[in-house]
């Protein structure tokens, strides 16, 4: 099989993913609009006995206004969460601790490195992104930005001593499949789209705290309890199927880019010597605590989860 | 002295070692960047030459002025371009 069939085959895998991940948030909104309705529902019957007669429309009415404020609060999780990640990529490489490159540096292996990115841009069809050095002695890379025209790429600094000039023109080739339209804006919707499932539990647990807080008016106290708890176990659900499916996701794009590292250099020695030198003990986890926030972004694994195979952003 | 010497005296040495080293990766950088260029040309043209010939596309694509496939890029001299240049003083 060669590198555009398995392009293909990465793009494929991929929409599936994201069909299935569509559905799961689906399914997510329907129980929490279900849970919110039968709770106010349910207490609403069994206090006042002359609604008996009208339960029908007020069913119907109550389920409709739940849904929507529902998704309205959803709605706005998810655009906050666009705001806040949208800053531009220069935005993230100093988050985590980078230095812009300059044009003309004197350090040979920086030199090297700008060259390289100049030509990957030349091979993807991509404008040449600012180029930002991590202090760290372990080889990663990463791309951020929310489109190609402000994206960076960060890599570190052990990449540059360790690997020869081949391996780094994979690893930037790789990194250049990220900064290709859909790959970083794809990943920027999954996570908002998870921070709005995170945001379901969380309300879910505010709940909780403050009916055990006001327990002596216990007017009231009941629907907010099973709505809190109710809350909490879905939003918990949807938070961990989320990021199964966000790293499987992941997983493929990272298929995909390897592919594509492949079709930019024309060298698949390249990059899977880089692999294989990040395999053999070297490492490439990440040191800067912003790290976990940005693991999806990385060339390999920053954070030690290979552990749990199904969480992993990156294949094994 | 005899060390002072020896320190002065290849100095020129390491520092035209130390251009040669920057002329070959600006060599090997010019290389690749024109080499990547004509790659990604053909890249293009081969996608678009898919894209037009699949399964809609090909029946409006001369109504909507894609008429012909493109041309890749070839080069006659193709075996002299893929030598690299050899850097000699």
């Amino acid at each position: 099989m060669n590198f555009f069939e398995l392009q293909d085959q990465a793009h494929k895998k991929t929409w599936l993913l994201i069909a299935l991940f569509s559905v799961a948030v689906l399914c997510i909104i329907g129980l929490t609009v279900a849970l919110i309705t039968a709770s106010f529902w349910g207490f609403g019957q069994s206090t006042s006995v002359n609604h008996a007669a009208g339960i029908q429309p007020m069913q119907w009415g109550s389920i409709t206004k739940t849904a929507v404020g529902v998704i309205a609060v959803i709605a706005c999780v998810i655009i906050y969460k666009h705001l806040q990640l949208s800053q531009g990529g220069s935005h993230v490489a100093e988050m985590l601790g980078g230095r812009p490159i300059e044009q003309g540096t004197n350090n040979a292996n920086e030199q090297q490195l700008l060259n390289v990115v100049e030509e990957m841009a030349i091979a993807a069809g991509l404008p040449v992104p600012p180029v930002y050095v991590l202090e760290e002695t372990t080889i990663n890379a990463f791309a951020a930005g929310f489109n190609e025209s402000d994206a960076v790429l960060g890599v570190t600094r052990g990449t540059l001593e360790r690997l020869s000039r081949d391996q780094i023109q994979g690893i930037i080739g790789n990194e250049f499949s990220h900064v290709l339209p859909g790959d970083m804006r794809l990943n920027l919707h999954l996570i908002a789209v998870l921070a709005s499932i995170i945001f379901i539990s969380q309300t879910g647990t505010l709940a909780l705290y403050s009916t055990s807080r006001s327990r002596s008016k216990s007017r009231g106290g009941l629907p907010v309890l099973s709505i809190g708890i109710g809350l909490l176990v879905i939003g918990s659900i949807g938070t961990f199927f989320g990021s199964v499916i966000k790293s499987a996701v992941s997983r493929q794009r990272e298929y995909l880019a390897d592919a594509s590292a492949v079709q930019y250099t024309r060298n698949p020695d390249g990059i899977a010597d880089a692999l294989k030198v990040i395999g053999s003990g070297v490492g490439s986890n990440m040191a800067s605590p912003s790290a976990s926030e940005c693991s999806h972004m990385f060339f390999g694994d920053a954070l030690f989860l290979r552990a749990f195979g199904f969480l992993s952003t990156h294949p094994p | 002295m005899g060390k002072f010497n020896l320190v002065v005296e290849a100095y020129p040495d390491l520092k035209a070692n130390e251009n040669m080293m920057q002329l070959s990766e600006e060599l090997t950088s010019t290389e690749n960047k024109v080499a990547f260029s004509r790659q990604a040309f053909n890249d293009s043209v081969t996608a678009y030459n898919e894209f037009r010939q699949s399964f809609p596309p090909i029946f409006f694509a001369s109504a909507f002025g894609h008429p012909t496939d493109a041309n890749l890029l070839i080069m006659e001299d193709s075996a002299e371009i893929q030598a690299a240049p050899k850097v000699s003083f």
